[in-house]
């Protein structure tokens, strides 16, 4: 009995000790370790594609909802939007704070485009080495490279004035290499150097990428829209004879421009055939789609319909023009009529689709005939004022007539800022040719608003109010400076944790 | 040796020959009388009686049994009958520290008299007079050493605990939790407050080594109630009723006058700011555009200019309504507390049951918690070798938590505070001010306020919030299990299986009807994290007593842990109908995902003890843990510690004081290391995260490799004195601590160009080090009256020893060499220039001068200085109990000296321009160019004029004195209990969080620990009644 018992103990003492596993071992299921990314060119696109996603849908809070809100803080900070005031978001941009103050956009701005590089760095490093087909390798290493570029030029534009302002100012880091955990930090580069980055990058992706590479979604990187970021980028940098010969060659693929029908559609939709390159918005990815609370500003699911035009904007217009018929005067979308007492100016161009989702453009062939033409001005070609006049046309505007030399080019600028409302090239053109901020207080006080009364009996009534009507308030800089050309107020600044852990710049 | 034992069993033999049995009698008494109710029981047999109403009893014995007289609150007396028939036995109530205390320590139990290691008690009494929700939240004040900041008033809510000041930077310094033995991951949420008999929390190495790496941060061992062998089932009812409210009121905002009148102001500056207008131009601006500014007009149409070019008030204007939001969202809420208890045992078998029901609802509309409970503790002496033990609980709760932590626009607390009372909730005639009602319904319409100026535009909590749902459910379950094989009386192995089940589930909804959801068709969205953590281990003691003065034992131990989470949740948008709530209802997929982690721990330790005539004692623990969150070669950390104390009362030496004053006196000290590796899962993988975009695998870069990466270690000192005198009136205990943490596991920051902001590092040293006192004294004790007060009292200081870089920067913080992780080091705030009222800084220019200057944005890091440090010099608690005849009054305090904190709350009430938010009373005092000297900026809608960036002007006192419970208690005479044949029973009246005593009004002193606040749900005052009930 006693054995017996003892027997069991023994037991009972095995059977504890070997229920225990020693594996020790243990792997994430939301991450993929590094060396089984690269295995294969297939590994190399989910990291271009994850670093897309990355880049447009990022917050670090929802007044600055990705890559877009540099877009978005592009026009606040520009002559033609005002910021409604008391609005959530972008009005301390409209007031030239947020950058210089290295509010969020700022350190958003730094950020993604720093990672976004990394990324492609990664792909670049390791592509040649990857299992795949050679034609998938070569296509997705141009892509690669296309995006660097792009974000290469993201750096050079913003954290800079004009290239020809001072081409050696210092600017930002240039990475081409991975980072590993011994990187250290590389010292900012000129703005000429950046720009040359870009440049090249952008370069590299145009022998790269097959021109017969048709994409499944339009936010991905096609010959198209290589040529056309290569003639922005050449633009930017002043390189008049590229940018016009990009231009054109981008133009002789595509020169569509939309009609009315489209131009009234809301500017949403990807599928527009103007639309060069654009990020797609979906119910389950719908983040960068926040931007429209800001930029729609007649919609009742618009929550903030804060980027309001500059009374005078639509003055610049001609009648006839269908782009002048989106703006006028409102009260907020959704507002009582009845209790509405102040009205700004709304210009109907951008609206939420259905579900508050909305695609986010990023390049239409009518910025591609305004490079054109106006690198073309800059080369005294004459078509330059044909491809002017193609857009005018294209908006039933009245045509532009004997203009040449700094007319034609300011008649350029100005078209840009008419068809380009809203789409993030108002700052960068006014750094890049070097011009100050321009803004005029709003004199009228009030303006008669009418609309329309239908009662229960189905009977019209029009009635006219007379209203508040609000244009420009800030017109000076926040220390009551006037504004001038390059002033740092414009710039995106270093942020502080970069100058801190960053011995080398 | 063998020679003592023959003689033992040869007496033994013979004494059992003659065993006679006969009958003892007697009669219990203590200072006040003679003592019904004391449990009179033979050790050797456990057999026993209770002494009667008048205190007698009478038991039948055998010579040499011992009898043992005991009753809760007085030392029990174990006597050893020889022949005597009488005894009458006098009981001394004890001073609840000096009794023989057991206390839980690591696989197993310790005496605390000679306990080397340095524990705090808190008693099931003291629990008991507390009306919380969640363990976590008795241990404020309770303890020395521990601090607990509630920071959220939520019901339900966990406080965040600290032991003996923060151990790590990056890496966790919350306390384990150990639940009968064994660590615990359930919610603490699921564990009655009524359940537990004790907690001790183990604040040195001395004990917590034996846990590892998990006791980094001391350890918390709470202990439910047991039953006891051969007892009459015991039946104990507990119910509580009572109503909660608010603690301390909110914020004092303008009124809509002092508004109106400021806001204008704020305009006129603003106009002449950004468009360079003059003084009258501009005054006329803001005369002729106030209401469109603001949005509405609360003195009606009839008075559409309500402030003239004066900025004065037209005279006579009175609001036409004043509504207030906070009240608004607010409830009467309701507070119930029931709990049944069955235990007893047999000869062979104990047991304990309970079950509970909690309605916690808080004082924030549609906040709340409830809560199902069950338990049940089992032990079965299945063989005479074996003992067999099975404690199962099982909870299931619900929590109502509306939003509330964040500055979003449906954060209810932010809502109520931000909403100024010039926005109706109702809508409003705008010319009379009277209600407008539904034609159909007849009922006031919500007011969901398209036209207000501020981002509260479209939003009605009022309306919404009963339509909406923030609804968590936490089913936790929770299963110990033990083998103990006894070998030898001294050799005794077990083993141990147990598992932790967790299920959160949230549910939110937001109604497709009214308000800013109506956009998408309303939403439902749902998440459920499941989390399963299993620990088997297997201990091995062995106890020796060499001779009478020297012993020894031993323990050897493995265990096993693995913990594994996994969640996943959807959403879905555009519900068919009002009142439908689950994702049926609703038509488009918006979002499906989720993820599973996985954590393991493999461990060995072993412990040996010495002791040498009852005076002292030396212990030995070490413990090796491998942790699967690091790379493998460095997975493996190794922690120790050694300990002893000295029993000086009991040397020869200390006769004359032991005889005349001294009643107690130890020594102890100890020193060990613990590790901490709480970094996330996979420290050292090179990773690239999943992002998936727009319907195709996405990765991105999100993790550099750290293949060197491993444990951060703790370096623990305890030295203490135990001490009571004056026939122990008054006793204590005094502790000096040293806590040094060195491979702090740092997340360090990086060049964000680098495509990372921060990589993972063991760099860097850090100590907490300070003094704990805790004192208990009797000043009275008669037989009517008795009155015990207690205090305890801890300082210390946390220090940076080592930094990677010189200073770093971390929010409001910075850490440098010889300063401490919790230093405010803010911009220094220069007040507004007396001349032009723009706001004002100071900054430090290349020659270390300090300036001056308007430009916020030109400051730098290095422009700061050190304003303060978020930890209190002092804190602590302190009680009075006081009882006469059957009443009993107790009242526990709390409270903290010095420490700051920034005060987000009341900063955002004080912006140059709150657009349509609310303004504190603050702002009347203002810049002016009649107020030059004024503390609070100019008004201006000018963005530049922004004076509430960050700084030294925002950081308030933290310093409160808080009244946590009171608690008034009748036990009804036993005499009366007799008749209705009921054991015992008490009613009293509880508060909880009566009073809080603060500087800044308003401001609810208990927040984190880092001594910054924004939008949370403040603390509830809750006071009821209760009725204890013992069958």
């Amino acid at each position: 009995m006693k054995n017996y018992i003892n027997y069991t103990k023994v037991l009972f003492l095995l059977l504890s000790l070997g229920l225990v596993s020693c594996e020790l071992e243990t792997s994430p299921t939301d991450a993929i370790e590094k060396k089984e990314v690269f295995k294969t060119v297939s590994g190399s696109e989910k990291v271009l594609n994850g670093s897309w996603g990355q880049l447009m849908e990022t917050f670090n809070s929802y007044a600055n909802p990705g890559f877009g809100s540099f877009l978005r803080a592009s026009d606040a900070m520009g002559n033609d939007v005002v910021l409604q005031t008391n609005k959530y978001g972008f009005g301390s941009h409209y007031q030239f704070n947020a950058l210089y103050g290295k509010g969020g956009t700022n350190s958003l701005s730094w950020n993604l485009t720093y990672k976004t590089i990394n990324n492609m760095n990664n792909i670049l490093a390791n592509i040649d080495e990857a299992q795949g087909d050679g034609g998938e390798r070569r296509r997705v290493k141009g892509q690669a490279y296309a995006l660097r570029g792009f974000m290469y030029l993201h750096l050079a534009s913003s954290y800079a004035f004009a290239i020809d302002h001072n081409p050696s100012a210092l600017t930002a880091p240039i990475y081409l290499e991975p980072t590993t955990a011994k990187s250290q930090p590389g010292k900012r580069a000129t703005v000429t150097e950046v720009y040359n980055q870009a440049l090249k990058d952008l370069e590299e992706a145009l022998v790269l990428i097959p021109e017969g590479y048709v994409r499944e979604q339009k936010f991905q990187f096609d010959q198209n829209v290589v040529l056309g970021l290569l003639a922005r980028a050449n633009l930017y940098a002043r390189n008049w004879e590229k940018a016009k010969e990009y231009s054109d060659r981008l133009l002789a693929k595509n020169d569509y421009l939309m009609n009315e029908i489209e131009y009234k559609s809301g500017f949403n939709d990807v599928n527009n055939r103007e639309w060069i390159w654009g990020h797609p918005q979906t119910p389950d990815q719908s983040d960068a789609s926040y931007q429209f609370h800001f930029l729609d500003v007649t919609s009742k699911d618009s929550y903030y319909y804060s980027f309001n035009a500059d009374p005078y904007f639509k003055d610049l217009f001609e009648d006839g023009d269908y782009r002048k018929s989106m703006i006028n005067w409102a009260p907020d979308p959704g507002a009582d009529l009845a209790k509405a007492s102040v009205v700004w100016m709304r210009y109907g161009k951008f609206k939420f689709k259905a579900g508050q989702i909305a695609d986010i453009v990023l390049m239409r062939t009518s910025e591609i005939y305004l490079i054109n033409a106006e690198a073309k001005a800059r080369l005294n070609d004459g078509d330059a004022i044909n491809k002017l006049n193609a857009v005018k046309q294209a908006r039933n505007a009245v045509l532009a007539t004997n203009l040449s030399g700094n007319d034609l080019l300011e008649a350029i600028w100005l078209e840009r800022r008419k068809e380009l409302f809203g789409e993030g090239f108002s700052l960068v053109d006014i750094v890049r040719n070097q011009k100050a901020v321009v803004r005029k207080k709003y004199e009228q006080n009030k303006v008669e608003y009418t609309y329309v009364v239908r009662d229960a009996n189905g009977n019209e009534e029009t009635k006219t109010k007379l209203m508040t009507a609000n244009g420009h308030y800030a017109l000076n800089f926040p220390d009551q400076s006037p504004f001038v050309a390059n002033s740092p107020y414009y710039l995106y600044q270093i942020p502080a944790v970069e100058e801190r852990e960053n011995p080398n710049l | 040796m063998q020679k003592i034992l023959q003689i033992v069993f040869v007496l033994i033999g013979v004494y059992q020959l003659q065993a006679q049995e006969f009958t003892l009698k007697g009669t219990v008494s203590d200072i006040g009388g003679n003592l019904p109710g004391v449990s009179v029981t033979i050790v050797e047999t456990g057999k026993g009686v209770a002494t009667d109403f008048d205190g007698n009893y009478a038991i039948k014995v055998e010579p040499n049994q011992t009898v043992a007289f005991s009753f809760i609150g007085y030392t029990t007396q174990k006597v050893k009958i020889s022949t005597q028939t009488e005894l009458n036995i006098y009981l001394e109530a004890h001073a609840e520290n000096l009794e023989e205390v057991i206390i839980q320590v690591p696989y197993g139990t310790a005496n605390k008299k000679t306990y080397t290691g340095s524990v705090g008690l808190v008693s099931a009494k003291t629990i008991g007079q507390t009306q919380v929700s969640n363990v976590s939240r008795v241990l404020e004040g309770s303890v020395a050493g521990v601090q607990s900041f509630a920071a959220s008033g939520q019901p339900g809510s966990e406080a965040e605990i600290r032991i003996r000041g923060i151990g790590s930077i990056n890496a966790d310094s919350k306390p384990l939790y150990v639940v009968d033995g064994v660590p615990y991951e359930g919610g603490l949420s699921a564990i009655a407050p009524a359940d537990i008999e004790s907690i001790s929390v183990l604040k040195d190495a001395t004990a917590a080594t034996l846990y590892g790496s998990r006791a980094a941060n001391g350890v918390i061992m709470i202990t439910t109630k047991k039953g006891v062998k051969n007892q009459e089932p015991q039946i104990e009812i507990s119910a509580k009723y009572g109503t909660s409210s608010r603690a301390r009121s909110d914020y004092k905002t303008l009124g809509t006058n002092q508004y109106m009148e400021l806001y204008w102001e704020a305009m006129r500056n603003g106009r002449m700011d950004t468009t360079g207008e003059d003084w009258a131009t501009a005054s006329q601006y803001a005369t002729d555009n106030l209401v469109n500014s603001l949005g509405i007009n609360p003195y009606g149409l009839n008075n559409p200019q309500p402030v003239g070019t004066d900025g004065k008030l037209r005279p006579g204007l009175q609001p036409l309504w004043n509504d207030n939001w906070t009240d608004a969202l607010s409830q009467s809420a309701n507070y119930t507390d029931v709990n049944v208890r069955v235990s007893g045992g047999g000869a062979k078998s104990r047991y304990f049951v309970s079950g509970g029901f909690l309605n916690n609802q808080g004082y924030i509309k549609e906040s709340g918690f409830k809560r199902f409970n069950f338990r049940s503790n089992i032990v079965i002496d299945a063989k005479d070798w074996l003992e067999l033990g099975l404690n199962t609980s099982a909870s299931h709760s619900i929590q109502d938590y509306p939003k509330q932590d964040d500055s979003a626009i449906g954060n209810v607390i932010g809502f109520g505070r931000n909403m100024p009372s010039f926005y109706p909730i109702y809508e409003r005639d705008l010319t009379t001010g009277a209600y407008l009602l539904d034609p159909e319904t007849g009922k006031r319409i919500y007011d969901f306020g398209t036209y207000r100026a501020s981002s509260y535009a479209r939003h009605n909590l009022v309306a919404t919030l009963p339509l909406d749902k923030a609804e968590n459910k936490f089913d936790i379950a929770t299963v110990r299990t033990y083998a103990q094989i006894k070998f030898l009386d001294n050799l005794k192995f077990k083993t141990s299986l147990n598992i932790d089940y967790n299920s959160e589930y949230k549910h939110n909804v937001t109604n497709p009807e009214i308000g800013p959801s109506s956009a998408t068709g309303g939403g439902v969205s749902m998440r459920n994290t499941r989390t399963v953590s299993m620990t088997y281990n297997n201990v091995l003691n062995y106890d020796l007593d060499l001779d009478d003065k020297n012993s020894l034992s031993f323990m050897v131990g493995q265990e096993y842990y693995q913990f594994k989470s996994n969640y996943f949740g959807g959403a879905r948008e555009q519900i068919a109908m009002l009142g439908y709530d689950q994702p049926d209802a609703a038509s488009r997929l918006v979002d499906f995902y989720g993820k599973a982690d996985e954590y393991k721990m493999l461990s060995f330790f072993g412990n040996a003890q010495y002791s040498y005539d009852k005076k002292y004692y030396l212990s030995a623990s070490y413990r090796a843990d491998g942790s699967s969150r690091f790379a493998k070669a460095k997975r493996w950390g190794g922690f120790w510690s050694v300990g002893a104390s000295w029993r000086i009362i009991d040397e020869d030496f200390m006769q004359s004081y032991r005889d005349t004053w001294l009643n107690e006196l130890v020594f102890r000290a100890s020193y060990g290391a613990q590790g901490n590796d709480k970094v996330g899962y996979y420290a050292y993988q090179e990773l690239y995260n999943i992002y998936n975009n727009l319907g195709n695998p996405g990765l991105v870069a999100s993790r550099l490799e750290t293949p060197e990466l491993s444990w951060e270690s703790n370096m623990n000192m305890n030295i203490g004195f135990d001490f009571s005198v004056l026939d122990n009136r008054l006793s204590g205990t005094v502790e000096y601590f040293e806590r040094s943490s060195k491979d702090l596991l740092f997340s360090k920051s990086i060049a964000p160009s680098l495509g990372f902001t921060s990589i993972l590092e063991n760099v860097g040293k850090m100590k907490n080090y300070g003094l704990e006192l805790s004192l208990e004294g009797y000043p009275i004790r008669t037989a009517d009256w008795k009155w015990k007060l207690g205090m305890n009292i801890t300082t210390y200081k946390n220090k940076i020893v080592s930094l990677p870089s010189d200073e770093m920067f971390s929010g409001t913080k910075r850490w440098a060499k010889g300063g401490s992780l919790y230093d405010f080091y803010l911009q220094e705030w220069a007040g507004p220039d007396p001349q032009t009222g723009k706001p004002r800084w100071y900054g430090t220019d290349a020659n270390g001068e300090r300036f001056i200057t308007e430009n916020y944005s030109e400051l730098k890091d290095k422009d700061k200085v050190k304003s303060g440090n978020s930890l209190p010099k002092f804190s602590g608690g302190f009680n009075t109990d006081l009882s006469y005849k059957n009443w009993q009054i107790v009242a526990n305090f709390s409270y903290n000296i010095g420490g700051k904190i920034y005060n987000g709350d009341k900063t955002s009430l004080m912006s140059n321009d709150p657009g349509g938010g609310t303004w504190s009373v603050d702002m009347l005092d203002r810049w002016t160019p009649e107020n030059p000297n004024a503390n609070v900026g100019r008004l201006t809608t000018a963005d530049s004029g922004r004076w509430t960036y960050s700084s030294d002007r925002f950081l308030v006192d933290r310093s409160f004195l808080k009244l946590k419970t009171l608690s008034l208690a009748y036990n009804f005479p036993q005499e009366w209990l007799d008749k209705v044949n009921i054991g015992q029973a008490s009613l009293y009246l509880q508060a909880e969080n009566l009073f809080t005593w603060t500087k800044q009004q308003g401001l609810d002193p208990e927040q984190n620990f880092d001594g910054t606040t924004y939008y949370r749900y403040p603390a509830m005052k809750t006071i009821s009644v209760g009725l204890n009930l013992k069958l």
